[in-house]
């Protein structure tokens, strides 16, 4: 089965992500995988929403493609390189340069400030200071995060101010690919709509790939290309 | 930046953070104290004697030669008589000689009878002459010059009558108290064993055990003619010779082992005094014992403090390890915030001790003798922190290792 994300893909001709014969067990003592995929891609630029119900697999495979997970067979090939072959400091700092990821929980560092939290993201990627400073002054008004926030702890922040700050820290590397894992299972609905627009504008911006997790039937109206995760795994079972 | 970040980490976990480092300081300011005090007591006591080529007594054993001669400790079994003294500071190797008496005490403190040449040619520590920081040498038979702790315990000035009992207990039943001493000086503190000594003259010594009429009739003499060493005495305890060239001492050593007219022997205080020391070394070897017990204890808190911090921060790092930081840099940031932590914890020890030293020296010096340096900032203060630094340091391996191998999923997983 060949599975692509297929809008744009005329204009692209640039692969993002591509993913091949990938399986991972949870454990490993299995036989059968939690996950198997033979044959899915992502062109560069496309914003991509990965559907599926509650354990279907969609974090596994965000984890498997951000690095955090290592599959059983190793088949996933991110701009061009056999990212899961890599090393594991190869993988980090491939990570660091390529990825950006916002979470559910969004996972700041809490105890250090806003700007830190952004600064560390830009230490790691090798973003130099000068950018990071133009980078914040572009990103800070659109997602409507004044320079007052900068020096506050990350956990002393609302939800929303966390999700935002947890997107600029995603963001301050200009990623060429951007994993987020449903960020707005915390908003109400006006909020989220509110989000998904600065995120899609963002996106659009740095020509970032976006593959946006959700299992909110709503979200799905913002993207063109949509994919369900059940339709990708064919080991078909409850993975999480 | 990750500086800055290990900073803000330790700041986050204060309270453990604080208690850990207040151990530490605890138990480097003790290596550290104790480590110096080891290494003043020592060097306090190689400095007791200086400038001494040769010590001449009885023969009995050269510790025991060396204890009461320069320690006042224990008695000379015989003494050596007055023409020995002669000859030897008559000898053409021989620089200067000063004799010693022991026998009577005064309130417990020894009373160690000698000449002018005790005040001219004794030193000690580093060649240090003695000084006097008030009053004069003794001029008369009955005058004494005492040491800066008899002084101080016994609040005696220049000018005060001291009586000297015979024997060296502290309470004596026979004094000489026909002869009343007037203190003519006090000298200035050594950190040896002068500062408890009573120094009189020979003559004084000889004249105090005269039968009372001779001595009645030597004290008229005496306050009429006021006349020094009109006494000579008929032997002495002990000599302290100073030699013309050091290359003669062996030499000389072994004529006076060899001396046929008396018996006589002669060793040399710096070989006494090692082996001295080196009987001492089990006290020595306990304290270094108990100094590396105390590093011990303190790294395995500190290494505790790290393991278990670690499990509340396995989340912190792994969200360090999703934004890009590898296992390497996260194990810089754990080694490099224990060894903030070690070296802060060294540099307030450091402090503490100089400041407490520098306090407590005087304290230190009057009751128990012991001279301190308040400046703890020796080579050898450097080469133990850096044993600390480097203790910490391996140490620290293991939570390193423990961040360096932590799952990212597993630390995730409850978040996500």
């Amino acid at each position: 089965m060949n599975l692509t994300s297929d809008t744009n893909k005329d204009q692209q001709n640039e692969l993002a992500i591509k993913v091949e014969n990938m399986s991972y067990k949870y454990d490993k003592t299995r036989i059968k995988p939690d996950l198997f995929i033979a044959d899915w891609q992502v062109y560069a630029g496309q914003h991509v929403f990965l559907k599926g119900e509650s354990g279907s697999g969609k974090t596994t495979l965000l984890n498997l493609l951000a690095g955090v997970l290592v599959p059983d067979s190793r088949e996933i090939t991110l701009l061009g390189e056999p990212f899961s072959q890599l090393s594991p400091q190869k993988i980090d700092a491939f990570r660091a340069k390529h990825i950006g990821v916002v979470y559910q929980q969004f996972n700041l560092i809490p105890f250090v400030s806003v700007l830190k939290n952004v600064q560390l993201a830009a230490h790691f990627g090798g973003t130099c200071a000068d950018q990071v400073e133009q980078t914040l002054a572009d990103l800070l008004p659109k997602l409507a995060l004044s320079t007052d926030c900068l020096g506050q702890a990350a956990g002393q922040l609302s939800v929303g101010q966390q999700q935002r700050v947890a997107i600029a820290r995603a963001l301050i590397n200009h990623p060429d690919i951007l994993l987020v894992d449903e960020p707005t299972s915390a908003l109400d609905s006006a909020a989220r709509d509110a989000f998904m627009q600065v995120l899609l504008v963002l996106c659009n911006k740095f020509n970032t790939t976006l593959l946006f997790v959700s299992h909110d039937p709503h979200l799905q109206a913002f993207f063109t290309d949509r994919v369900n995760i059940a339709e990708l795994n064919i080991a078909q079972g409850d993975v999480i | 930046m990750m500086l800055s970040f290990a900073w803000d980490s330790i700041k986050n976990r204060r309270k453990s953070v604080v208690l850990t480092f207040i151990s530490l300081v605890i138990s480097i300011s003790v290596l550290m104290s104790v480590e110096h005090i080891r290494v003043q007591a020592k060097e306090s006591f190689n400095r007791t004697v200086s400038d001494v080529d040769l010590i001449v007594g009885a023969p009995s054993g050269q510790l025991n030669l060396l204890l009461y001669s320069v320690f006042r400790m224990g008695s000379p079994t015989s003494n050596i008589s007055w023409q020995s003294f002669t000859t030897l500071n008559e000898l053409e190797q021989v620089k200067w000689a000063i004799p010693i008496s022991l026998g009577d005490s005064h309130r417990g403190y020894r009373v160690l009878g000698t000449s002018s040449a005790y005040f001219e040619h004794f030193k000690y520590g580093n060649q240090q002459p003695l000084v006097l920081s008030s009053g004069h040498a003794f001029t008369t038979t009955f005058e004494t010059v005492i040491g800066a702790d008899v002084a101080k315990r016994l609040n005696y000035v220049v000018g005060s009558k001291i009586i000297i009992a015979h024997g060296i207990a502290a309470v004596s039943f026979k004094n000489h108290d026909q002869s009343p001493f007037v203190v003519s000086g006090i000298l200035a503190p050594t950190g040896t064993p002068v500062d408890k000594t009573v120094h009189v003259t020979l003559a004084g010594i000889e004249a105090i055990h005269l039968p009372s009429a001779q001595l009645k009739a030597f004290i008229s003499q005496q306050s009429s003619t006021g006349a020094l060493r009109t006494l000579t005495p008929s032997s002495v305890s002990a000599v302290m010779l100073g030699l013309e060239s050091k290359m003669s001492v062996f030499t000389l050593q072994r004529s006076i082992n060899n001396y046929q007219t008396d018996r006589l022997m002669a060793i040399m205080p710096g070989v006494a005094l090692a082996e001295l020391w080196q009987l001492m070394s089990m006290v020595e070897n306990i304290l270094i014992i108990i100094s590396i017990l105390i590093l011990v204890s303190s790294l395995i808190g500190l290494a505790v403090m790290l393991l278990s911090s670690m499990r509340e921060r396995r989340r912190e790092i792994a969200i360090l390890r999703v934004i890009g930081a590898s296992p390497r840099v996260l194990f810089s940031l754990i080694m490099t915030e224990a060894l903030l932590l070690v070296g802060a914890s060294i540099v307030i020890s450091l402090v503490l001790l100089n400041l407490s030293f520098f306090l407590l020296g005087g304290w230190l010096a009057a009751s128990y003798g012991l001279f301190i340096d308040a400046n703890i900032y020796t080579l050898n203060t450097l080469i133990l922190s850096v044993v600390v630094l480097a203790c910490a340091g391996l140490i620290t391996l293991f939570p390193a290792i423990d961040a360096y191998r932590t799952a990212l999923h597993s630390s995730l997983s409850s978040t996500m």
